[in-house]
């Protein structure tokens, strides 16, 4: 059971990152590598202002997803103002953040073993202590209660976060966001500061990416400058995994099967490793369990249209 | 706003949607805690498992010390132990998920290879034994206060290299050397950490360190060049980081065209090309944990077990590579080499 609940906290953390491709991946139609430089940068900074002990928990991981955004504006910028390709400026802006994340952590890797983070506040905030190591029946399984715990908080948060994004696509803002993906000329004959769209989309989606990474960091117990790295891939797969497997493109649907991807797809990750193979295999194994399950619902159907539309 | 009897038709159509999704996530989840929950063999033998968080050769040869030092000490592989091998092939995300499969299958004992599988291992598992290897700085990464002082479940192997006994190789080979020189990784905390034990050691003997950083393996060629030209540094002590070693060929590359020698301190470094390499041997480390892994099984209590450093720094010269740097291998010197490439 600990497996599982393991599975579906780091698949919830995920998701925010998911979410935050799914902005610019699905509403701006390009893969915002920045993303991956923001994961690490939000995991950084709040890995130092825990460690400060100047902060809560809570107002890190705030910060963190703020230092994020702030990111996504720098590459928006490039993007618009200065007219570089939206995937280089995602380059650029990530290849800096590897230099600016050194800095903000002074070294390549903190240790968060016995620090406040968000998942021990809420431990403390339900009374479980964190020393003695509680178990509880679920679902007739026995379960950890501190990982219990941690599943559902990545939960709440991935869910409110979700809630959250949905909420701002169905607002006047969010709707000029995303006519402006659709398309620029239109929403701009209708008055839309298209460049703004974009800037403020990318610094909404590196927000979410940064939150990400501040969780993630909080969760295993230490930030690393390297922990960024191949995180957007993983992202694009949800979404794109979430897509195939709910098949409605409406916002609504579209934030709900981005998390329900990044679920499914750790959950596929976790079972090759619990299966046991040879370490060289599992990332093979990993492929080919996402591509049966993306096929098999199709030859099951009889075959169905894959539409990579953008999100309506 | 709508109707009950259009929310109940939107609850529908939603679920009719997310069915498929639904129904996979489930499927996987049952597969995954049936595999989990399925009674663990509860043999005789022993189970282990072995965690590496990145496919380089310093885990590889850490994996075989463990299991070569098991077998010193009777246990041999599939006849009275178990090894599992798990690596996270550098992902984050995935080594939790590797934690996690360990804690489930219910291990005897918990080998980590790198910095980052020791700090996912010690913020889940709080029981089991821990032993880690190619950690250099165990104390920065959590484990403990200091060596002696640590977590209850935890010991292991310190691959920290012997600094000193290399400045004093330098000194005894070049005695007028003024300046050595480095590449180093900022973004690798070994590799940083590995600088400034090189810088202190160099400085009590009067000997500057010139550091030059590279952060991807196309950097190093670059990084190389810089250090050989005009800064006056007449020996290149390689300090051991995953980028180096990876692009170490670069390295001596660069050096060669300026004719300045290379001491390296990863073992095959003098067979690549340097004048020799001093160089704590990770095989060696991998026997030193399965050392204290007899221990732990034997009874004792990892708490009680401080942390060690790797028990063996090896001694390999090559006189040609020595030669076209300029240098000439004393007498003295030579007769402690472990071995001579001519």
């Amino acid at each position: 059971m600990n497996l599982l609940l393991g599975t579906f906290t780091i698949g919830f953390i995920l998701s925010l990152l998911a979410a935050g491709v799914l902005i610019s991946f699905r509403i701006f139609n390009f893969a915002d590598i920045t993303a991956e430089g923001s994961l690490a940068l939000g995991a950084s900074t709040a890995a130092v202002l825990i460690t400060s002990g100047a902060f809560g928990p809570a107002a890190a991981l705030l910060i963190s997803a703020l230092a994020g955004a702030a990111a996504g504006v720098l590459t928006g910028v490039l993007h618009t103002k200065f007219k570089i390709n939206a995937l280089l400026a995602g380059i650029l802006v990530m290849t800096a953040l590897y230099s600016v994340n050194l800095h903000v952590m002074g070294k390549s890797n903190i240790a968060l073993m016995n620090e406040e983070t968000v998942f021990t506040s809420f431990n403390r905030l339900l009374s479980i202590s964190e020393s003695a190591n509680k178990t509880v029946l679920i679902l007739g399984f026995p379960a950890s209660v501190k990982e219990a715990a941690a599943a559902a908080l990545a939960f709440i948060l991935a869910s409110s976060g979700g809630a959250l994004l949905y909420w701002f696509l169905g607002t006047e803002l969010g709707a000029a966001m995303r006519a402006t993906g659709n398309c620029p000329q239109m929403a701009a004959a209708l008055g839309v500061n298209t460049e703004l769209m974009i800037i403020a989309g990318l610094s909404i989606a590196n927000a979410f990416a940064a939150l990400s990474g501040a969780l993630l960091a909080s969760y295993q117990g230490f930030a690393d400058v390297q922990m960024g790295i191949g995180m957007l891939v993983w992202g694009l797969a949800s979404v794109i995994i979430g897509e195939t497997l709910v098949r409605d493109k409406s916002v609504g649907f579209a934030i709900t099967s981005a998390i329900m991807g990044s679920i499914f797809f750790r959950l596929l990750v976790a079972i090759a490793l619990r299966f046991g193979m040879n370490p060289n295999d599992m990332k093979l194994m990993t492929a080919l369990f996402v591509l049966a399950a993306l096929v098999l619902p199709r030859i099951y159907k009889g075959g169905g249209r894959f539409a990579g539309a953008a999100v309506k | 706003m709508y109707s009950p009897a259009e929310y109940s038709k939107k609850i529908i159509y939603s679920l009719s949607k997310l069915a498929p999704a639904l129904a996979l996530i489930f499927c996987a989840s049952a597969v995954l805690l049936l595999f989990s929950a399925a009674p663990v063999n509860r043999s005789q033998i022993a189970k282990f498992a072995i965690v590496c968080y990145s496919d380089t050769p310093i885990s590889e040869d850490g994996v075989r010390g463990i299991k070569d030092g098991l077998k010193k000490h009777g246990y041999e592989e599939n006849r009275n132990y178990k090894a599992r091998v798990y690596s996270a092939h550098s992902d984050s995300a995935a080594l939790n998920g590797i934690i996690d499969a360990v804690i489930s299958e219910e291990f005897d004992l918990i080998f980590t290879i790198s910095t980052p599988a020791l700090q996912a291992a010690l913020k889940k598992i709080k029981k089991t034994p821990i032993i880690f290897s190619s950690t250099g700085d165990p104390v920065g990464a959590g484990a403990g206060e200091s060596f002696t002082r640590h977590a209850a479940n935890v010991t292991g192997i310190c691959s920290l290299s012997d600094f000193s006994g290399m400045i004093n190789l330098v000194g005894e080979i070049a005695p007028a050397a003024q300046k050595i020189g480095t590449i180093f990784c900022p973004s690798e905390i070994n590799s940083v950490l590995y600088k400034q034990r090189l810088e202190k050691a160099a400085l009590e003997k009067g000997i500057k360190l010139e550091a030059v950083a590279a952060s991807t393996a196309g950097e190093v060629a670059d990084a190389a060049e810089s250090l050989c030209a005009g800064r006056g540094v007449e020996i290149i002590c390689q300090i051991a980081d995953n980028l180096s070693a990876a692009s170490f060929t670069a390295i001596i590359k660069a050096s060669a065209a300026a004719r300045i020698p290379v001491f390296g301190f990863v073992g095959s470094d003098a067979k690549h090309g340097a004048a020799l390499s001093y160089a704590k041997d990770y095989y060696q480390g991998g026997i030193d944990s399965a050392n204290l892994a007899a221990r732990i099984l034997k009874g004792e209590s990892p708490a009680g077990m401080p942390f060690e450093y790797i028990s063996k720094t090896t001694l390999i010269i090559n006189k040609k590579a020595a030669l076209s740097g300029g240098l000439k291998i004393p007498e003295s010197v030579c007769r402690r080499a472990d071995s001579i490439i001519e």
